[in-house]
């Protein structure tokens, strides 16, 4: 895979769409990959939210087909991790004093101590990882159901086949360890089944 | 004197609703973007579901028990809180696996049903009217975190 200078991927596969208002500052290292879902129906509806001068992104989105768009370049941060999890914790090699401290369980104060960390101590964040996208909506649709309680649906074939091939090359080429692509429930607290069917 | 009310009149058609949005306030990297919310006022809280945790929750999570919210601290929560898009309440918000639910009544006379997470989302639906994703930045009182 060959990466311009700009940070966009020189790549027939990989249509680009860089949205200028979800980059943030440069990202000079990159160290992980965290997997989406975008909780709507559709690329468009994607990156109709793009649109929005707040709006918070990934660097990559994979439409049901197995278009890959890239959407901010991969030499700028995202906001699309949130706040992180105690890695130890997921881990199981908390010190007595860090379980101690995260028994209040507050996102915030949780990940104020995680950010202090430098990965592999702490999770990829929006500081160092790369974003991937799939679009896949949260069901059922409406306010009839908490959004709580919802469940995404399940990735599609063809989505999971060019979310591999893009792992697998962004990884080659940016020299990401295997151990460090996570789905995003995995790092952050968001619901459970975001990207939880999703295959690399 | 015409103007005016032309002008009033246009919007009170513009927002027919209890749910108006007035000012809205932009996301940040861990804060989705919120809309003020006008409510009629409340006469009662319900509460039909308390401190339940979600099916969907890990092993990891919390046991919910300490997630017991009263028709107090609902009140005090559907005061502060804004309205966000679905796929922000979904997408941006941290996910809880502890929630609780009821039903409001309102002095207009209209009802609803409403449920909170732990960490400060939640849902509102008005009879009549298109249900609401809530997030409420503010409440950083017990039960919320």
């Amino acid at each position: 895979m060959i990466i311009s200078e700009n940070g966009e991927i020189v790549d027939g596969r990989v249509l680009g769409r860089i949205q200028k208002s979800i980059e943030r500052g440069q990202m000079s290292s990159i160290v992980g990959i965290v997997v989406h879902q975008t909780g709507s129906s559709s690329a468009d509806s994607t990156f109709h939210s793009y649109a929005n001068a707040s709006a918070n992104g990934a660097h990559f989105l994979i439409d049901k087909d197995g278009t890959i768009y890239q959407t901010a370049s991969v030499y700028r941060k995202t906001a699309h991790v949130g706040r992180l999890k105690a890695r130890c914790l997921a881990e199981h090699r908390c010190s007595p004093a860090e379980i101690k401290s995260l028994k209040a369980f507050n996102p915030a104060a949780e990940h104020a101590k995680e950010k202090k960390k430098t990965a592999p101590d702490r999770f990829p964040s929006n500081e160092d990882a790369i974003g991937i996208e799939l679009v896949g909506e949260a069901l059922p649709r409406g306010n009839h159901v908490p959004d709580h309680k919802k469940v995404y649906e399940t990735v599609t074939p063809s989505q999971n086949e060019a979310l591999q091939w893009l792992i697998r090359n962004l990884s080659q080429t940016l020299g990401i360890s295997a151990q460090e692509v996570f789905r995003h429930p995995d790092i952050s607290r968001k619901n459970h089944t975001e990207a939880s069917t999703a295959q690399w | 004197m015409v103007r005016i009310l032309v002008f009033l009149a246009a919007t009170s058609a513009i927002i027919p609703n209890a749910l108006a949005k007035t000012e809205c306030a932009p996301a940040t990297e861990f804060e989705p973007r919120t809309c003020l919310i006008h409510l009629p006022q409340i006469r009662s809280v319900t509460i039909t579901e308390n401190a339940r945790r979600s099916p969907l929750a890990t092993d990891a999570d919390s046991t919910c028990k300490d997630f017991a919210v009263t028709a107090r601290t609902v009140r005090r929560f559907l005061a502060g809180a804004r309205e966000i898009s679905q796929q922000d309440a979904l997408h941006a918000v941290d996910w809880s696996p502890c929630s609780a639910a009821g039903e409001v009544s309102f002095k207009d006379g209209k009802r609803g049903t409403w449920s909170v997470t732990q960490y400060r989302s939640g849902n509102l639906v008005i009879e009549g009217e298109p249900g609401v994703s809530l997030y409420c930045p503010t409440c950083h009182f017990k039960p919320f975190r």
